[in-house]
């Protein structure tokens, strides 16, 4: 095994120092030695990733075998697997509360995940085969959002959160990966336009939360992702946007940067004050490229320019650092 | 920063209460503001730009006509990189900053490929010239390495030695017996050398790199397919039906290296190699699969997942009847790390999970017009 010569001596100066009891010196002494190891992390991963295969075979079960199998065979299957789900989080689950609630095991977080995803797919599934919703169908991801949004407030999950904030921008056509698989083209007003509406929402939600004391710790998911969107969209806008909305793109980035900026520093949230520098530079940048024509000097100035960035988040950061 | 770090760790675990934390993170004051990976992400984004745009307004100013001028210039601008390296590592105490990270990757990436780039300018003969600069990267990795002690040159080191190695004749035997070297070496400087714990790591990083090359080289899989001898590109094209290693050999390896290195994990209890053994195993049998259809993907997906989650939870619960919630040295608490490492699990596996959007605009026919889709979770499709 190998041994942590770093915390060996750790160990040793605490137990020095007086601040450890014989059975936490001993406990401590042999984690730095490497007799005693926790695979806490690992065994998440493979409940994370068990979670994910059977939630991706339910999938290809129901678009391999839809016709052999009936509608109705594949919606009743996977509403039990759901129901055995949930049957077992609400088993162990702790009584509500606005704070926030430990999982009572492990696996509490990743069955209660499968449960929503069976779920979800349900209901898509009953959806997509019996047109319940008739042409008004893309309500279901609002109804799907709201219903995760729930379970997330109820059983305090993040996992549950994330999937309902992304299931609340499905419903208006955002893909909560689309700065990824696909960057958006001049074309796509009407997502970036949802982006922000999303965001905007999302963002509220989350400083609410804050604001009230009811589940504050959902607001950095919610905040991080809300400011995410709509920061990506605007300066997406500012990029790629053409026609009547342009001017409103550069209208948006150059209020939401910064005030992104301000919220950041006086709440002491680094991914918002991240986010709205990363935002406001690249705004800065195109407004540059408008009055300059880019040549060999604009990327000396971009060099420059990133180091005066530098050493402005160096000064912030010292301040930060310095307040109660 | 390390020692601070493990104390705050033992407080959010349980192990010291809250006046013992307090009282131990005394005795590690802080060499000045430490910044935490938000801020270390951004401060990495604007030096990469930095230097980014630098090389690039330097190389349109200077136009090199030739591969030596670009090979040259390249050198150049990774030596000013190391420089400013070793002046941030030297100078600040409060590391990590996120701009070591940055300066330390474009100084490996410029000098490697400086390097590259005028070995390949010399036109010296093939395979001599691959052989050359693949030992020059793994050269500059593993001194970037040892000497900041990253992770990732590490491992990138590693398998650009042994990639290096797979250019010589046997290319199989020797990558073999090369990752067999590197992983023992790694291993005995973790348990012998009092290594910092950024190199530490580095080590680490250094062997699962040298254990993946050695699972690839007796993968039944990669045999069939003389993955060494002919996909690398490498000109060592076997005879034709000639295999490098025995298939009914392959076949062996493939189940009892994963098996022993989950021995040697669990024996030695040394998580990366556990790991490693659990990846293989699980690679060992999803090779089975591509080669003897025991039932649909989905039958597989859904039984293979619900083993994996069943078979933590069993464990979980294994260990926590234990005596002090602990088994033969492993423990399923939290021991040293905080939730933040949970946190950030839960919102990627949520996220992961994301339901595809709906499209806006014209095709909002629905799901009669085939515009449905299945919600996350490895599960998307269309119906």
């Amino acid at each position: 095994m190998s041994r942590d010569g770093t915390l060996e001596r750790t160990v040793r100066r605490l137990v020095g120092a007086g601040l450890l009891d014989a059975p936490a010196a001993e406990r401590l002494g042999r984690l730095s030695r490497g007799e005693l190891v926790s695979i806490r992390l690992e065994l998440q991963l493979a409940l994370w990733a068990g979670v994910t295969m059977a939630a991706g075979g339910a999938g290809l079960l129901v678009k391999d075998h839809v016709a052999r199998l009936g509608p109705v065979a594949i919606a009743a299957g996977l509403s039990l697997a759901a129901a055995i789900c949930f049957l077992y989080v609400g088993r162990v689950a702790a009584p509500f509360s606005w704070g926030r609630v430990p999982s009572p095991t492990l696996a509490f977080d990743y069955v209660l995940l499968l449960g929503v995803l069976l779920l979800g797919t349900d209901l898509a599934w009953v959806e997509a085969q019996f047109t319940v919703l008739g042409p008004a169908w893309p309500w279901h991801l609002l109804l799907v959002a709201i219903l995760q949004f729930a379970l997330a407030l109820r059983y305090d999950s993040r996992a549950v959160l994330s999937i309902a904030c992304a299931s609340f921008a499905a419903w208006r056509g955002v893909a909560v990966t689309f700065p990824f698989d696909r960057f958006p083209g001049a074309r796509d007003e009407a997502i970036r336009g949802n982006a922000v509406a999303v965001g905007a929402v999302l963002l509220l939600a989350g400083l609410l939360l804050g604001r009230t004391g009811r589940k504050a710790h959902f607001e950095p998911v919610l905040g991080n992702l809300g400011l995410a969107l709509a920061l990506g969209a605007a300066v997406t806008g500012l990029f790629v946007g053409r026609g009547a909305a342009e001017p409103l793109w550069w209208l948006l980035a150059g209020a939401a940067a910064p005030a992104a900026i301000v919220l950041g520093y006086r709440a002491r949230r680094a991914g918002y004050f991240a986010q709205g520098v990363i935002a406001a530079y690249l705004g800065l940048l195109r407004a540059f490229a408008e009055v300059a024509d880019p040549d060999v000097g604009w990327l000396f100035v971009v060099s420059a320019s990133s180091l005066g960035v530098v050493a402005l988040l160096v000064s912030v950061h010292r301040r930060w650092g310095s307040r109660p | 920063m390390a020692s601070r770090a493990a104390v705050r760790g033992w407080g959010k675990a349980g192990l010291l209460d809250g006046p013992a934390t307090a009282a131990a993170l005394e005795l590690y004051p802080l060499p000045g503001a430490v910044r935490g990976p938000v801020w270390r992400g951004l401060v990495f984004f604007f030096i990469s730009a930095a230097i980014l745009a630098f090389a690039g307004g330097t190389f349109a100013l200077v136009e090199p006509r030739r591969a030596e001028g670009f090979g040259r210039l390249l050198l150049l601008l990774g030596a000013g990189c190391v420089a400013a390296t070793e002046t941030i590592v030297s100078r600040f105490r409060n590391l990590p900053t996120g701009a070591e990270a940055a300066c330390s990757l474009w100084a490996v990436a410029f000098t490697g490929g400086g390097l590259v780039v005028l070995l390949g300018a010399a036109r010296l003969p093939d395979p001599f010239s691959q052989r050359l600069g693949l030992a020059a990267l793994a050269a500059v990795l593993l001194l970037a390495a040892w000497r900041w002690g990253f992770r990732i040159y590490a491992a990138a080191g590693v398998l650009a030695a042994l990639w290096s190695l797979a250019h010589f004749p046997a290319p199989r035997l020797l990558s073999a017996v090369g990752a067999v070297v590197s992983a023992a070496a790694a291993t005995w400087a973790l348990s012998r050398l009092d290594a910092a714990p950024s190199h530490r790591g580095a080590l680490e990083a250094g062997r699962l790199a040298a254990l993946a090359v050695l699972y690839a080289t007796v993968n039944y899989l990669s045999v069939d397919h003389l993955f060494f001898e002919r996909q690398l590109g490498l000109g060592f094209r076997a005879a034709a039906g000639a295999a490098a290693l025995p298939l009914p050999v392959a076949a062996a390896a493939s189940a009892l290296l994963p098996a022993a290195l989950l021995g040697w994990g669990i024996r030695s209890r040394e998580r990366v190699v556990l790991l490693s053994g659990a990846v293989f195993a699980a690679v060992s049998l999803a090779t089975v699969r591509f080669y003897v259809h025991v039932a649909p993907l989905w039958a597989v997906l859904a039984a293979a997942g619900t083993t994996l989650a069943a078979g933590a939870l069993l464990l979980e619960r294994w260990l926590e009847r234990g005596d002090g919630e602990e088994r033969r040295g492993f423990s399923a608490a939290r021991l040293q790390e905080g939730e933040r490492r949970e946190r950030l699990l839960h919102v990627a596996a949520g996220l992961a999970a994301a339901p595809g959007a709906r499209s806006l605009g014209g095709d909002d026919a629905g799901p009669v017009g085939g515009g449905g889709g299945l919600g996350g979770g490895g599960a998307s499709g269309d119906y």
